[in-house]
């Protein structure tokens, strides 16, 4: 019985984890780091935590928690280094039979991201349902459709925007032997930059200014703010703007790497 | 060329090095329905299904033998390997090596032994031999003398002394086989099991590594057991020969014991002149009435086989009926041994002619 | 470790070395692990020699995730005003010093441990068939076989961390003597509780095969072993003490260099760990057992 059960379970429970679970333990662990901070605060005011608007950096606890219920749902819309295997691809020569092909190869990554989008969206519909049945009180319900719609805008370009940079890194494979840690080292860096660990807008001010100009905030704290009623049409726009541009830049870069990568190119044992 | 193996001393204790009392194994898998709905089923209720490697294997191995292990792929003879290696534990029944629970070997017991897989390097792949030689002198607790020495000595019969210090993935096939196997001789072990060793190598390599093991099993009391798909390697090397057909056991004896078990026939390769010309009838009808019968034609020549004892009456027959401008007379082909094996089942094929 | 001169096996002689002659002791289990992590650490620095940008870029990775980690705290305690919060009761200075323990377990765990990461995928392929035939522990032989030079580096980098971090609490609040004992006997903490936590989260693999759920495990317990664990409700933190006792990777040795455990607990925990090792150890040697290898 144990034996059928680990069997059932094999590969389906890879499923569940890689896709479902990634990205949840880092906003979990910050819940409680949160709620010990805020407890401190209170303390110090004389307050009881949650009861009181004891606000750090313009954040109060409840805001927080629905930034961290809004983390959660927006974590699973973004790219993830992990769904793209171009620099192994390269690495053994596999890029090959595709450059003899009738369409540009960088389509068929792009087939990828659509793919990786489609099945995400299904899994943060999923995620935000499961969280609203668990704590209606405290997740994070969007303050309206239009808030909705404009955050999954901006979350959706910031994620082709890591699709892009991913795909550029990955494309590093027809210079470097191995590029794996460079991929990683670039999720710490969008990933903080974006407020992964910390809202950008609780940052201190110098932070703020810098970090609000890249994709990283308006793919992470910009929309979850939207979606709160902190942020409007307006900051939307503007975000909108920036992504683009950013987009753009992004992807004539992956044009020029890639093309000087591919005059390298050589079919095999890279 | 062959190594002689019945004569060596059994085991220290007394006992087989290698045993093997109704081995089973059993993979479970599940079978993979294809399509959108398939998907789903496979993710939600999929069937299982159970597949024997080995059904019931019973094996006995004395000290000093050379066994080749002879299987179409898939007839267990990998597995059977790693059970015996306590690699992977049985499904039931039990394998012993040098007296112990193949699967619960002590330290003392895996100093002894050594694999080689031809199809898994177990060197480091971006480094060059020496440095993994030296790990694995480390790991054994080779001396200092003796790694020098073996090294040298290793490396001079399998002609790779100029390739030690050359990042393993920059060598060829071959090369890397060669550094496989020293990498699993440096520590001297007394039980060696070698799976498919010469897979993809050429025949100049295939011929030294032969030679290597050949020349170690003459100098010292190892035991081998070989898988292989090459015959030659299994010919060469192996007095026993271990036929595996569905998991079970074939055929277990002697090179020769398979020879006249199973036909105890000859080839007799007839040269003939190319435009001479031949009453294929005719012949047949000949070759019948001897018991024979013809194996392969070409324009220039013809393979008649034919059993030991009758090949006397035949040979003369063959003079007389064709323009014969050489004649050669040869053991059967291994090969087509197993190949009738596989046909006809042992029985069937022992139970047949000669 | 010495082997016989001879290479002629048989006749019941040991070929093995001395170590199999004189039958097995603590003192020649501990000379052989040195002598074949010392060839690990060598091969890790060749390999290394070979592949330099990929060096810098994993320094260069870890010291992303440090300076992440720091600025994130730096950020939260800043929130408040200096020294106004606390992160269930650890200050500012107690919480880079705790900073400084977490990077010593990631430097020592991407130092030696780095091969966890290919656990699941080596197990799916059977690429442990060589490991079960060598002797000497298998764990050992396999998951301290990948030594990283940049894990050394950044170890270094974290050591540079804690030594700045403690600048801040010696010697208000720990006397300079008790860091000579204290220190020590953290680092030894933190070894033993790396290595037996990274062999509980991978003996998962043995019944749930490539499922990545040992990455979770593991990603999760760090995730939550990396902040104080009084910041956790009380049945995380005893969870997390003493069943699955990821505090030992930093709480422990932090709490016990700044002096905040109670003389029997510091006592008594590192038997806990004991206990777990051995635990763990059995557990896996029961996994091996589920191994299958790849279908030959």
């Amino acid at each position: 019985m144990a034996y059928e059960f680990r069997k059932r379970i094999q590969f389906r429970a890879g499923f569940f984890v890689r896709e479902v679970l990634n990205g949840t333990v880092e906003p979990l662990v910050m819940l409680f780091v949160y709620t010990a901070l805020y407890g401190s605060a209170a303390a110090a005011a004389g307050e009881g935590v949650g009861t009181e608007p004891v606000s750090l950096g313009g954040w109060t606890y409840p805001e927080i928690i629905q930034y961290v219920a809004g983390l959660v749902v927006v974590r699973k819309l973004i790219f993830h280094s992990r769904a793209l295997d171009l620099a192994t691809e390269i690495f053994e020569g596999r890029v090959t039979k595709y450059l003899v092909m009738p369409f540009r190869f960088f389509v068929l990554h792009q087939g990828r991201f659509l793919q990786f989008t489609l099945l995400q969206l299904a899994v943060a519909a999923l995620v935000w349902c499961i969280g609203y049945a668990a704590a209606p009180a405290y997740w994070l319900v969007p303050v309206s459709v239009a808030a909705t719609l404009q955050a999954g805008v901006l979350v959706l370009m910031g994620s082709y925007c890591c699709f892009l940079i991913f795909f550029i890194l990955n494309a590093l494979a027809f210079w470097l032997d191995v590029v794996w840690s460079l991929l990683v080292m670039a999720w710490f860096v969008i990933g903080f930059s974006g407020g992964a660990l910390v809202p950008v807008s609780q940052m201190p001010a110098a932070f703020y200014g810098v970090l609000s100009l890249g994709f990283p905030y308006w793919m992470i704290t910009a929309p979850i703010e939207l979606l709160m009623g902190r942020l409007g049409t307006g900051d939307f726009l503007l975000g909108a703007g920036l992504v683009a541009g950013q987009l753009v830049a992004l992807d004539l870069l992956r044009r020029w790497v890639w093309r000087r990568g591919l005059a390298r190119y050589v079919g095999a044992g890279m | 060329m062959s190594v002689a193996s019945g004569t060596k001393p059994s085991g220290a204790d007394g006992g087989p090095v290698l045993e093997a009392r109704g081995v089973r194994k059993v993979f479970r898998t599940f079978e993979r329905v294809p399509g959108l709905r398939g998907i789903l089923k496979n993710f939600v209720a999929r069937e299982h299904v159970d597949i024997a490697a080995l059904d019931g294997v019973d094996l006995r191995v004395e000290r000093g033998e050379s066994v080749g292990l002879i299987g179409a792929n898939g007839a267990g003879k990998t597995t059977l390997v790693k059970i015996l290696a306590g690699i992977v534990p049985a499904s039931s029944g039990e394998a012993r090596l040098l007296g112990r629970d193949s699967f619960d070997l002590r330290d003392a017991e895996k100093r002894r032994l050594a694999l080689v897989m031809g199809q898994k390097s177990q060197l480091w792949w971006d480094l060059p031999p020496i440095d993994s030689f030296r790990l694995l002198k480390e790991i054994y607790g080779v001396s200092d003398a003796d790694f020098a020495e073996r090294l040298a000595r290793f490396a001079s019969m399998l002609e790779v002394e100029d390739r030690l210090k050359i990042q393993l993935r920059q060598l060829s096939l071959g090369q890397r086989m060669k550094m496989e196997i020293i990498g699993a001789f440096l520590h001297s072990p007394e039980v060696v099991f070698l799976d498919e060793p010469t897979i993809g190598l050429d025949l100049i390599s295939r011929e030294t590594i032969r030679r290597f093991l050949v020349g170690l099993s003459e100098q010292r009391a190892v035991t081998f057991v070989l898988t292989s798909h090459d015959l030659e390697d299994i010919e060469e090397t192996c007095r026993r020969i271990v036929v595996l057909d569905q998991g079970a056991v074939a055929f277990d004896g002697g090179l020769t014991d398979l020879s006249q078990r199973v036909t105890g026939k000859r080839a007799v390769e007839v040269h003939v002149h190319p435009n001479a010309r031949v009453d294929e009838e005719a012949l047949v009808a000949e070759l019948s009435r001897h018991g024979a019968e013809l194996a392969g034609r070409s324009a220039g020549s013809l393979t008649v086989i034919v059993s030991a004892e009758r090949l006397a009456e035949l040979v003369p027959r063959l003079f007389a009926m064709l323009d014969v401008k050489d004649l050669s007379v040869e053991r059967q082909p291994l090969e087509r041994l197993i190949r009738e094996i596989y046909r006809r089942g042992i029985d069937a094929a022992g139970g047949g002619e000669g | 470790m010495s082997a016989s001169r001879s290479d002629q096996p048989g006749g019941g002689r040991e070929v093995g070395g001395s170590r199999a002659r004189s039958g097995w002791t603590l003192g020649s289990t501990l000379r052989w692990g040195l002598a074949v992590e010392r060839q690990y650490v060598r091969i890790g620095f060749v390999r290394k020699s070979q592949f330099r940008v990929e060096f810098v870029n994993q320094v260069l990775m870890d010291l992303c995730f440090y300076a992440a980690f720091i600025l994130t705290f730096e950020i939260l305690y800043g929130l408040g005003g200096e020294g106004a919060l606390t992160l269930g009761g650890w200050s500012h200075e107690e919480m880079r010093v705790y900073m400084g323990m977490v990077f010593v377990a990631d430097g020592l765990f991407m130092t030696f441990l780095g091969q966890q990461w290919h656990f699941g995928q080596d197990l799916k392929n059977g690429n442990l068939d060589s490991i079960r035939v060598r002797p000497g522990s298998a764990a050992f032989l396999y998951f301290f076989q990948r030594f990283s030079p940049e894990g050394l580096t950044n170890l270094l980098f974290g050591c540079g961390w804690l030594v700045f971090a403690l600048s801040g609490v010696v010697p208000e609040q720990v006397e300079p003597l008790t860091l000579l004992w204290a220190l020590p006997c953290a680092a030894a903490v933190i070894a033993w509780s790396q290595v037996f936590l990274m062999l509980s989260y991978n003996v998962v693999e043995f019944w749930l095969l490539n499922s990545d759920v040992g990455h979770l495990v593991s990603m999760l317990v760090t995730s939550f072993g990396e902040r104080p664990l009084e910041v956790y409700p009380g049945a995380v933190g005893r969870v997390l003490k003493f069943v699955l006792p990821v505090a030992g990777m930093a709480w422990y040795p932090a709490s016990l260099v700044l002096g905040r455990l109670d003389a029997g607990f510091a006592l008594a925990y590192p038997l806990l760990l004991v206990a777990f090792a051995v635990l763990v150890t059995r557990v896996f040697k029961r996994g091996l057992r589920r191994y299958e290898s790849a279908m030959g």
